[in-house]
């Protein structure tokens, strides 16, 4: 148990990194906060950050004992960089895996669900209105946009995750229904980790050139159980959507990238190129 | 709210003081060297743990932007930028995880907190944000610190246990 509970802590201690990394990239989201030709640069080194922080969440969640997890960072942070997710995604979508990140919400809310051993407690209520929220982008993609591509949802969905899912959480927390009136943390100690994840495998920081920008070869995605995502449509017209880097950077343009970064928001489309690049092939110092 | 209550009682007792603590003690003795230490460690944790977790009680009603940069409840003072020498052992060399833990910790609070002040702590504009300027010279320096705080966590030289950060 204490080995385990060890193990949460010093997996806490990468989360806590890519979080202050994290955030210091995310300045660089605001308008104005830095001249075009950096801002580039410095949202992408925290797409980056992002990506690793939320697969780390997504790892740290399904080995940490449920007794640990209110300790983990706040589920809001992840919900939180869903928002730097859209916004990148709506700048520079090719770098957006977009099916995979909605692989790691459903998994969260599944994983979550499945953790809960009392109504009210922490893991039942992100399970409630993660799930709550994910239908509701369903129901809207169906009803609202039949036909349109899901982008629009998507975006309100993770932009408004974070906000829709606090607000929920107060009317529960606030309503008459007693059954909803109680929020508390459920501490419950199960067995511990059986393996802890090693930073062999998927750590960036095996480069010894650029500790902040990994090589592509040992950036991997996070892995995902397959599951039929809820918007195929879009993601049919794109035989890459499996595979969030791309398999030959040497093919890419890289002149015509820097272009693309120019020109500003909505000047790239996935059918623009034929694959996606790891975002740190566009790091240059 | 619990983040604020700690930290004010341990200014009401002290421990951001260790070396003046007869000037809030009620006892007026000086403490020993273990007791200061666990001061010290106890005023460390107050200051990470108003860093790093700040944000798990973001009020409602907060913009996104207010989310991600939450003004420490603690600047820094002469306690947390001496903390890993006040809390080096003396006497002994044995390597103490929980120190090294609570170390590192500190390193990334002050990032944080060194991030949150320099961007997002500007008195001239109403959402606090540094406005357009020497942001890039900011974010250039910034950006060295968390490199800094990122080689150490990867200190591999025989010293401390490799760090699985994963």
């Amino acid at each position: 148990m204490v080995e385990g509970a060890a193990n949460a802590l010093v997996e806490a201690r990468g989360l806590s990194f890519l979080w202050v990394k994290t955030q210091l990239y995310s300045y660089a989201l605001h308008d104005g906060m830095l001249p075009p030709s950096a801002r580039n640069d410095f949202i992408l080194r925290g797409f980056d950050s992002a990506c690793h922080f939320l697969a780390a969440f997504s790892a740290a969640l399904s080995t940490t004992p449920l007794s640990l997890l209110p300790a983990l960072h706040p589920f809001s942070a992840v919900c939180s960089w869903m928002f730097v997710y859209k916004t990148l995604y709506s700048r520079y979508r090719m770098y957006f895996d977009i099916s995979a990140t909605e692989q790691v919400l459903i998994d969260i809310q599944k994983l979550m669900a499945s953790k809960s051993q009392a109504r009210g407690d922490f893991c039942w209520s992100v399970a409630v209105y993660m799930d709550n929220l994910l239908q509701d982008a369903r129901n809207n993609n169906l009803n609202e946009n039949p036909g349109e591509p899901f982008l629009e949802v998507r975006s309100r969905m993770a932009a408004g995750l974070y906000f829709d899912g606090l607000n929920r959480l107060t009317q529960l927390s606030t309503s008459r229904d007693t059954s909803f009136s109680s929020f508390e943390t459920k501490v419950t100690f199960t067995s511990p980790i059986s393996a802890p994840l090693s930073s062999h495998t998927s750590s960036p920081f095996l480069s010894s050139d650029d500790l902040s920008t990994p090589p592509t070869s040992q950036l991997s995605p996070p892995v995902f159980a397959a599951q039929k995502p809820m918007f195929t449509g879009f993601w049919t017209e794109n035989p890459m959507a499996d595979n969030a880097y791309a398999p030959d950077p040497s093919k890419l343009d890289m002149e015509w990238l820097a272009d693309s970064f120019l020109t500003g928001e909505g000047g790239v489309a996935p059918s623009d190129i034929s694959g996606y690049v790891a975002p740190g092939l566009l790091m240059v110092q | 709210m619990y983040v604020g209550v700690a930290t004010h009682m341990a200014q009401c007792l002290g421990l951001h003081r260790s070396f003046l603590s007869s000037e809030y003690s009620h006892n007026q003795t000086e403490p020993n060297e273990g007791t200061r230490r666990e001061w010290v460690r106890t005023w460390v944790g107050c200051f990470i743990v108003g860093q790093l977790y700040a944000l798990r009680e973001v009020p409602l009603t907060s913009s996104l932007s207010t989310a991600l940069g939450v003004n420490p409840i603690i600047s820094e003072d002469f306690t947390i930028q001496n903390a890993p020498a006040l809390l080096s052992p003396t006497t002994s060399s044995t390597y103490d995880p929980a120190l090294s833990l609570l170390l590192d910790k500190l390193k990334m609070a002050r990032v944080g907190a060194r991030i949150t002040g320099l961007l997002s702590s500007c008195p001239n504009s109403s959402s606090g944000l540094a406005e357009v300027g020497d942001n890039l010279a900011i974010f250039r320096v910034l950006q060295g610190d968390v490199q800094e705080v990122e080689a150490s966590l990867l200190n591999t030289d025989g010293s401390h246990p490799p760090t699985h950060l994963w």
